[in-house]
C-alpha cells in the first residue's frame, strides 16, 4: 500500500510515531525530555532525527540523555541523515509516516530571520504532518494542563478540535478553551453608513451565537468531549493575530491551530498568513494540526 | 494671508450645513428602503442642484449656493476655492477608507480563483469599453485623438466592483463566508487596487502631454511608492499602532495619525506627478492591513468619513452637474449593455476557469457587476481632467445607481434557483 493510501481518511491522531530533531543545541536535553514524555503518554514510537554524522562523543551524550529520559530501547530509533536539514527531516518524517514532529523553536525571531526563515519555522510552513513547536522546553516537563484550541471557518477546524479533545483527555487537562476566531473583513465599511450601533451589535451577537452553535454541534460528535471542562469564546479580529493576542494574555500550556491550506512562501510572510502571526512570536507551545486529506 | 470674508464665510457655512443636513435626511429615507446611503446623498444633490432647485426655485438656489449659481462672479471665487478644497479632501478621505478595505492577505489566500476572476472581469470590460468607444465615438462625444484614452477609461469604469455595497449584500444574504463570497470580495479588492493604478497612470498620461514628466517616470514612481508602502510602510504602521493606541488618547490619537498619513501620502503622490488619490488609497491599504488596528478604530474612521465627508462629495455631484440637461438616454442604454454584458460574462468566465461551478460562477458574475462610489469618484476626476463630458458622467452615475438597485435581486434569483 502506498503512503497516500495509508494516510487516506486517517485522523491527525493517535500519535503512533513521534519524531524529534536532535540538534545538540543548549536546549536539546529539554526538547528530548519533552518528546520522551509526550511519546510515553501517547505510547508512540520515538524517532530521534539527527542531520549530519554523529561523532562518538555526541553518540555518548545522546545515550546519556536517552537514559535520563527513561526511554526504553524498543521505543526509540535514531535516524541519521546527510544533506539539507529541512529536506532531510521532512524526508524521514514522510518515509516513516510520522504523526507528530517535535521541534525546539525560538520564541521570537529577528526581523531578518523571520523573512529568511529558521529551520523550525521552515518545516512548519511546509510539513504535511502535525508539528509541535516548543519555545520553552523544560528538562523536567510538565503535562499540558491548560489547552487552547483556535478554530475558524476552515473545514480543517473539526479535525483540530477533535485533536484538542483527544490531547486534553490524554494529558488529563484541567481546561480546554475553544476559541472561535471570527473575522469579517469589510464589516465596518459595509455597515458604517447605514446602521445604528444597536444593529451592528445585534449582527455581532448573531455571529457569536451561530459560531457557538456550530461548535456545540461539532463537540456532540467528538468522543470524549463530555469528560473535559470546556470553555468557549468567540473573538473578533484577524485569524492568527487575534489568537496570538489571546494566548499571550491567557498563557496556556498548549495552543492548537489548523495547519495552513498550502505551503507558505515568502509572499505569505510579506502579507501575513494566519500562521505567520504565531510563528513571528510564539505565545506558548504551539501544535499545528495537519488534517490529512485536506 | 488671504481669508474668507464675513459674507463668504456665511455663504460657505450655509452651503455646507444645507448639504450635510439634506444628505443625512435622504440617506435615512433611502435606508428605510434598504438602499445604501450614498444613493440618498446623490439624489439629495440632484434635488438641491440646478436639475431641480435651480430650475423650479432659482432664487432659493442662488441664495443657498451663489458660488454655483454664478461661478462667473468674482465675489464668489473665494467660496468656490473653499468648497473645491472641501470636495478634494472628501475624495482623498474616501479613497483612504476605500484602501483600508483592501486586504491583500485575503486576496493571496483565495489564490487562483480570485486571480482568474480578477483577470477576466477586468480584461473583458476594459476590452469591451475600449471597442465600444472606438465604434461609437460620437455617442461618447470624443474627438479622434482621445478615443484611446476615453475607451480605456470607460473600460476601467466598467471593470470596477463596488466593494462595500457587495459586501453588505453578501452579508445580508449569508453568503459572505462562502467560497462565492470570498471569491467576490478578494477579486473586488484586487480590482480596486489595479483599477486605481491604471486610472492614475491614465491621468498622468493626460498630464504628461502638458508637462515634461514621462510615462516611465510615473510608472517607476508608482511601483516604488506602492512597493514601499505595502511592505516596509505597512510593517512600520503595524508595529507602531499598538503603541499609538495605548499611549495616545483614543480614538483621537489614531484618528489624527491615520488622516495625517493619508494626507502626507496624497501630497507625496501629487508631488511626483501622480494624482493625490493614489497616495491616499495606498496609505489606506497599508493602514487597513494592520492586524493591530482595533475594530472600533476602523469603525470610527469609517463613520467619520462616510457620514461627514462622503456626503459633501456625493451631494456636490448633483450640485455642479445638471442631470436633466445631460441625461442622454441612448448613451445610458449603450453603457448599460456594455457594463452588464461585459462584467457579468467576464467575472463568470474568470470564476469558471478558477474552478467554481457553473451556477456559482454566474452568481460571481452578477455580484461583481455592482458598481458604486469609486466609479463616481473616477468619473468626477475624469470629468475634471477633461477625459469625459457631463453627459458621460451622468450616464456613469445612473449606471451606478441602477446596478446597486438591481444586483441584490439578481443575485438572490440565481442563488435561490439552487
Amino acid at each position: 500500500m502506498n503512503l497516500a493510501n495509508q494516510l487516506k481518511n486517517r485522523l491527525p491522531y493517535p500519535f503512533e510515531t513521534i519524531a524529534v530533531a536532535v540538534t545538540f543545541s543548549p536546549r536539546y536535553k529539554a526538547v528530548l525530555s519533552e518528546a520522551a514524555r509526550i511519546s510515553r503518554i501517547h505510547r508512540a514510537k520515538l524517532l530521534l532525527i539527527h542531520v549530519g554524522a554523529l561523532t562518538t562523543q555526541q553518540n555518548r551524550k545522546l545515550e546519556i540523555v536517552i537514559e535520563a529520559c527513561h526511554i526504553k530501547p524498543e521505543h526509540y530509533e535514531i535516524k541519521q541523515l546527510q544533506g539539507s536539514v529541512v529536506q532531510s527531516i521532512l524526508k524521514v518524517c514522510k518515509e516513516n509516516v510520522v504523526d507528530l514532529l517535535i521541534l525546539g523553536a525560538l520564541k521570537k525571531e529577528s526581523v531578518l530571520q523571520h523573512y529568511v526563515g529558521s529551520i523550525a519555522r521552515k518545516i512548519s510552513r511546509t510539513a504535511k504532518f502535525s508539528i509541535l513547536l516548543l519555545p520553552d522546553p523544560k528538562e523536567r516537563p510538565k503535562r499540558f494542563k491548560n489547552v487552547v484550541v483556535a478554530i475558524n471557518d476552515s473545514p480543517k477546524s473539526s479535525f483540530t478540535l477533535s485533536t484538542s479533545v483527544y490531547i486534553s483527555n490524554i494529558e488529563n487537562a484541567t481546561e480546554l478553551y475553544i476559541v472561535n476566531e471570527e473575522y469579517i473583513p469589510m464589516f465596518e465599511s459595509a455597515y458604517a453608513d447605514s446602521s445604528t450601533d444597536k444593529e451592528i451589535e445585534e449582527n455581532k451577537k448573531e455571529a457569536i451565537t451561530e459560531r457557538k452553535e456550530k461548535t456545540n454541534k461539532l463537540l456532540d460528535e467528538i468522543p470524549g468531549a463530555s469528560s473535559i471542562d470546556i470553555k468557549q469564546r468567540v473573538i473578533f479580529g484577524k485569524p492568527g493575530h487575534s489568537i496570538q493576542v489571546f494566548s499571550k494574555c491567557k498563557k496556556p500550556d498548549l495552543l492548537l491551530v489548523n495547519s495552513p491550506k498550502k505551503t507558505l512562501g515568502f509572499l505569505d510572510r510579506l502579507f501575513p498568513n494566519h500562521l505567520e502571526y504565531l510563528l513571528e512570536d510564539l505565545p506558548c507551545n504551539l501544535l499545528i494540526v495537519h488534517s490529512r486529506g485536506f | 494671508m488671504v481669508k474668507l470674508g464675513h459674507y463668504d464665510m456665511i455663504v460657505f457655512l450655509v452651503g455646507l450645513g444645507s448639504i450635510l443636513i439634506i444628505a443625512r435626511l435622504f440617506a435615512e429615507l433611502f435606508k428605510q428602503f434598504k438602499l445604501p446611503s450614498v444613493l440618498g446623498e446623490i439624489v439629495a444633490g440632484v434635488l438641491l442642484g440646478p436639475s431641480f432647485l435651480g430650475f423650479f426655485f432659482p432664487e432659493c438656489f442662488e441664495y443657498l449656493f451663489p458660488f454655483i449659481a454664478h461661478p462667473e462672479f468674482t465675489s464668489t471665487i473665494p467660496v468656490q476655492y473653499a468648497m473645491d478644497a472641501m470636495i478634494n479632501i472628501s475624495v482623498i478621505m474616501l479613497l483612504f477608507i476605500a484602501g483600508m478595505e483592501v486586504q491583500l492577505p485575503l486576496v493571496i489566500e483565495q489564490g487562483k480563483v480570485a486571480l482568474s476572476t480578477t483577470f477576466f472581469s477586468m480584461l473583458i470590460p476594459i476590452g469591451v469599453g475600449y471597442v465600444g468607444v472606438l465604434m461609437l465615438p460620437d455617442l461618447f462625444m470624443v474627438s479622434n485623438g482621445d478615443v484611446g484614452i476615453v475607451g480605456f477609461f470607460i473600460g476601467v469604469v466598467l471593470s470596477i466592483t463596488a466593494l462595500p455595497v457587495i459586501a453588505r449584500i453578501l452579508m445580508d444574504m449569508k453568503l459572505f463566508k462562502t467560497r462565492i463570497g470570498m471569491t467576490i470580495i478578494a477579486s473586488a479588492m484586487l480590482i480596486d487596487l489595479l483599477g486605481w493604478l491604471i486610472f492614475s497612470v491614465l491621468l498622468s498620461m493626460i498630464d504628461d502631454s502638458e508637462s515634461s514628466t514621462s510615462l516611465s517616470y510615473t510608472l517607476i514612481s508608482i511601483i516604488l511608492f506602492g512597493g514601499f508602502m505595502l511592505t516596509i510602510g505597512s510593517k512600520l504602521i503595524d508595529k507602531s499602532l499598538p503603541w499609538v493606541q495605548t499611549k495616545f488618547s483614543w480614538p483621537g490619537g489614531v484618528l489624527t495619525l491615520s488622516l495625517g498619513l493619508c494626507f502626507l501620502g496624497a501630497a507625496f503622490t501629487e508631488s511626483i506627478g501622480i494624482h493625490s488619490i493614489l497616495g491616499a488609497f495606498i496609505v489606506g491599504i497599508a493602514f487597513g492591513d494592520s492586524a493591530n488596528l482595533r475594530d472600533r478604530t476602523r469603525e470610527i474612521i469609517h463613520q467619520f468619513v462616510t457620514n461627514v465627508f462622503a456626503p459633501i462629495f456625493f451631494v456636490s455631484i448633483g450640485l455642479y452637474v445638471n442631470f436633466v440637461d445631460n441625461f442622454n438616454l441612448p448613451l445610458i442604454s449603450v453603457l448599460f449593455v456594455l457594463a452588464y454584458t461585459s462584467k457579468i460574462f467576464g467575472a463568470h468566465l474568470g470564476a469558471r476557469i478558477g474552478g467554481l461551478s457553473k451556477r456559482d460562477s454566474w452568481a460571481v458574475g452578477v455580484a461583481m457587476n455592482t458598481h458604486g462610489v469609486l466609479e463616481i469618484i473616477l468619473g468626477s476626476l475624469a470629468m475634471a481632467a477633461g477625459i469625459i463630458n457631463e453627459e458621460v458622467f451622468v450616464a456613469i452615475v445612473v449606471l451606478v445607481v441602477v446596478s446597486i438597485i438591481t444586483s441584490a435581486p439578481m443575485l438572490k434569483r440565481i442563488v435561490r434557483k439552487d
